[in-house]
């Protein structure tokens, strides 16, 4: 049997790296081999470049560039990278998460995680935008870290 | 690397999946070595390593003396990702 392959959001990954209260078992899982983590250039540097901003080194001190580096280092290392993502997809209202969408449809991703509604709207949403995302990821759901959690549960 | 420092050989038998023997093998094709030294590497790397919650740890106890709830730091970080979209949008435009 395949391992489900997962995409995490930006923020899953930001919450995984200080906050592990908010992760539930999305990482675990990649570790444990429960998943498979697919990555793009443009989520890790979205999360490279969110984590390095000043005004969180100001607020967290601990949080250096090098230590990023260092997270990100090792969240590479356990992901599979997909370099080139086609533009595949774009949800009209967010264009700013398409690169999320299309590294689900390009890894044919069995599940996207994330805590945010306007990533979850397209799941329910009935669209066309949202239909179309369905005849391009049929197996694709998506769902919050506390969702995946209850799925990964023996 | 494994082969930059002193090593000692160490026989041990692997018990591996399909899967993971797979991407073992791809990963040997890829970089020209033989698969004990793809293995040799990634167990070096995974035992001396620092893992994440190792690596993080000094960050989280300062997330944790802040004082902030969970709810108050996602919406912090939020903040923080709309901020950096709004900045790469505005520098591209």
């Amino acid at each position: 049997m395949s391992v489900p392959l997962v995409v995490y959001d930006t923020m899953v990954f930001m919450q995984a790296a200080i906050n592990p209260g908010r992760r539930y078992a999305t990482f675990e899982a990649v570790e444990d081999g429960r998943l498979e983590l697919c990555a793009s250039p443009d989520l890790m540097a979205e999360v490279r470049d969110v984590l390095t901003r000043s005004s969180l080194a100001k607020r967290f001190t601990a949080l250096t560039p090098e230590r990023v580096a260092q997270f990100l280092g090792k969240a590479n290392a356990t992901a599979t990278v997909f370099s080139a993502v086609p533009r595949a997809f774009s949800w009209p209202q967010h264009p700013d998460d398409d690169h999320l969408f299309n590294l689900a449809i390009h890894a044919k991703a069995r599940y996207l995680v994330t805590w945010e509604t306007r990533i979850l709207k397209p799941a329910t949403d009935t669209t066309p935008a949202a239909e179309l995302l369905r005849q391009l990821a049929p197996d694709l759901a998506i769902i919050t870290p506390k969702q995946l959690a209850d799925l990964l549960r023996p | 690397m494994a082969s930059a420092i002193p090593t000692t050989e160490t026989p041990v038998t692997l018990r591996l999946s399909d899967r993971a023997r797979a991407k073992l093998a791809e990963q040997a094709a890829n970089s020209g070595q033989d698969i004990s030294a793809v293995a040799s590497d990634l167990i070096e790397h995974a035992v001396t390593q620092p893992s994440i919650d190792e690596i993080m740890a000094p960050v989280r106890k300062q997330v944790a003396e802040s004082g902030m709830s969970d709810q108050e730091l996602d919406d912090f970080l939020r903040s923080e990702l709309e901020a950096h979209r709004r900045e790469k949008k505005a520098k591209l435009s």
